[in-house]
């Protein structure tokens, strides 16, 4: 066997190192736009609700202008969205913001490029700047006249600072990887030129070169994979179990709220229906279950089965490696009457996209 | 000297610009004062900032000004005629024959808070008039009102307790039984007895609802029955005894009598909708005869929590949070 020249070793090294540069390059886009989505549908998950309490406000016989609990239901949601700066609503007729979260601003114009993007009922416009975002949807009267639209403006920090980790997370494995293949050539180059100096038996000098490469290639591949992947999994961990929470204290105080209004906790009618819809909507979710304050579960949906896992030895049931779990409890007249749990897969991104 | 003189020239005119005469005038007539659906209507206007001016006439529930208020109609010649109601509408307009049809020239109409229009004969069809009126209309499609109350209640059997005597009520059972066979659902009549001055036995209603109650109704459906509505507590109170929910087509049994729930349009909403045609023709961008009539077409669920609490009946929570939640019990009970 003739050993590998010094310029083959470089060139296979470079080689390595633009798929790698590529692949970690990837991953990268693929984790980032994850966690991009992950915000924007909270986002757009509580802009949704602020629109379809404020649509039902006006069905109960009221004009967008004259809407007294408009206000209200803007500082609720401003309040438990953490990335939310304000939510404002304005006229379609005068293009001027009847209600906002921020002092001053009603009365004044709203900009005019929101003016002509909010117009199409079925979609959700979205308006880009340095270190915020702008989403908005028309409001409807009762017979599908656009008359004003809800728009929330909410910071890009905490995604920025995800953006950055993830970016140091690529640039660290991608080195790391780079440096095992280059490494992994120079030992052919040094292994070839040693077995040719050492060895006379070519049979024998083949047989561990192939054992050799192929052993070390796919252990050093698989361990750096694996830890590069949990290194992204880890960076939009927070942005996931803060989307997981939103939800949960969402469905916790529809519940709440329902049982309020004279609902018993355990006769909520097609409750699995809504949740469902939940879980559909957010592919990360394995299973929702919602359990009186016991924790004896009322209402499932999804396989919560999958996530858990028994110790063999003391039968102790845990959640999986990989999986992660939100509760919020549910509160009625300042007792809690239950709870909302709700189980997400951490590798949904990995899973999907490989 | 000349100064003053201009300023008391000035102020002499002024009068003359306060009285300017606004560009439009709409002639509403009102059957019992400006109530929600008028002020729907009036709102809209106004927030059209067109100018427009609205002339309200109300005819406290009589029908007795009606010429007077023809005569006027005449003489004012407004560019639209409006009308709330369906008893003020047909005196006003005239229905459909040519007979009863009154003549106001060019002046087109719109009417508002009308259940059935061409049952009621105002018009032929609700997209081919055949007159030069258009209108709103406050009910749910009774098609709609059924497909809502198979979610709220899952029914097979359909009771209605009904006056044959009134035209509103046969069309909604006559309707009733086309949707029967379509939904596949059985639907059990009970017509009201008529005593022998031909007048409907409002006593008979207890007896009536028992008999549904041996037939095994799910559900009783409260149509747009004058004479049932106004003795509808019976009826809402013997199904309760034998636990069947009632649902309504106005909200009145739901939130004064302890109905269920009903599917509705709120009168201002539709006043809004009528103020919206208003426009359309007053602006010349149709005529009335073009414009369809039609009810808003996003309905809202009233509930009465206090009954479905009796009843252990639920709307569903998908429901529950786009409805108008209305007597929620005390959570001490």
């Amino acid at each position: 066997m003739r050993s590998m020249s010094l310029s083959h070793t470089i060139l296979a090294s470079l080689f390595w190192c633009a798929v790698v540069f590529a692949f970690t390059g990837m991953n990268f886009m693929k984790y980032e736009e994850a966690s991009h989505t992950l915000r924007e549908s909270r986002i757009e998950t509580a802009l949704t609700d602020m629109h379809k309490a404020l649509q039902v406000e006006m069905d109960k016989g009221e004009a967008l202008p004259g809407l007294k609990t408009a206000e209200k239901i803007l500082l609720n949601y401003t309040r438990s969205e953490r990335d939310l700066l304000s939510a404002m609503i304005f006229s379609a007729n005068t293009g001027k913001i009847l209600f906002s979260t921020l002092v001053g601003q009603t009365g004044q114009s709203a900009p005019v490029s929101w003016r002509q993007k909010c117009v199409r009922s079925d979609t959700v416009f979205i308006e880009k700047e340095k270190d915020k975002e702008t989403m908005g949807m028309p409001l409807l009267n009762a017979f599908s006249e656009n008359t004003g639209c809800l728009v929330a403006q909410y910071t890009t920090e905490s995604g920025e600072v995800v953006r950055e980790k993830m970016i140091k997370t690529t640039f660290h494995y991608s080195v790391r990887l780079a440096a095992i293949g280059a490494g992994f050539c120079f030992f052919i180059y040094f292994f070839g030129f040693l077995v040719a100096t050492t060895f006379q038996n070519k049979k024998i000098q083949l047989a561990i070169a192939f054992v050799l490469c192929q052993g070390l290639l796919l252990l050093a591949l698989y361990f750096s994979f694996v830890s590069m992947f949990k290194a992204f999994d880890e960076n939009i961990k927070q942005e996931m179990s803060t989307k997981t929470q939103q939800i949960a204290e969402q469905i916790s105080a529809r519940l709440g709220q329902a049982v309020q209004n004279g609902v018993p906790f355990d006769s909520i009618t097609a409750l699995e229906t809504y949740l469902d819809q939940i879980r559909q909507k957010n592919k990360e979710i394995l299973f929702i279950l919602v359990t009186d304050k016991t924790g004896r579960v009322l209402y499932e949906t999804g396989s919560a089965a999958e996530a858990f896992e028994a110790d063999p030895y003391t039968g102790k049931i845990s959640l999986r490696e990989g999986y992660y779990n939100a509760a919020e409890p549910v509160n009625s007249a300042n007792a809690a009457i239950g709870w909302v749990q709700i189980g997400v897969n951490e590798r949904f991104v990995r899973e999907k996209g490989f | 000297m000349k100064k003053v003189f201009s300023l008391l020239l000035f102020l002499a005119c002024f009068p003359f610009f306060q009285a300017k005469a606004a560009e439009q005038k709409v002639y509403f007539v009102l059957w019992n004062g400006c109530e929600e659906a008028c002020r729907g209507f009036s709102d809209y206007l106004k927030a059209s900032h067109e100018d427009i001016e609205i002339i309200q006439r109300n005819l406290d529930k009589k029908t007795d000004k009606i010429p007077e208020l023809k005569a006027e109609i005449r003489k004012k010649s407004p560019d639209l005629l409006v009308t709330w109601g369906t008893l003020a509408t047909v005196e006003m307009l005239g229905t459909n024959n040519s007979e009863s049809v009154a003549d106001y020239g060019a002046i087109p109409a719109l009417f508002m808070v009308v259940s059935q229009p061409v049952e009621s004969g105002l018009v032929s069809s609700l997209s081919a008039q055949g007159r030069n009126i258009t209108g709103v209309m406050h009910l749910v499609p009774l098609v709609e009102q059924l497909q809502y109350a198979r979610q709220v209640v899952a029914f097979r059997r359909l009771g209605i307790i009904y006056n044959p005597a009134e035209t509103n009520a046969q069309a909604a059972v006559d309707k009733l039984r086309q949707y029967a066979s379509l939904m596949k659902f059985d639907l059990l009549e009970k017509p009201l007895p008529v005593s022998k001055d031909n007048y409907p036995q409002k006593e008979k209603i207890p007896s009536l609802v028992a008999e549904l109650a041996d037939k095994k109704v799910d559900l009783i459906y409260l149509g747009p029955d004058a004479f049932v509505n106004a003795h509808r507590k019976a009826l809402i109170d013997t199904a309760a005894a034998f636990s069947i929910p009632v649902f309504s087509a106005s909200e009145g049994a739901v939130r004064h009598d302890n109905a269920l729930f009903s599917f509705v349009h709120r009168y201002y909403t539709v006043g809004q909708l009528a103020g919206k045609k208003a426009l359309e023709i007053l602006k010349g961008k149709a005529q009335a005869y073009d414009i369809p009539i039609e009810a808003p077409q996003r309905a809202l669920l009233v509930v009465n929590m206090t009954a479905a609490q009796k009843l252990g009946v639920y709307p569903p929570l998908t429901l529950l949070q786009h409805a108008d939640l209305i007597n929620i019990p005390s959570s001490e009970n």
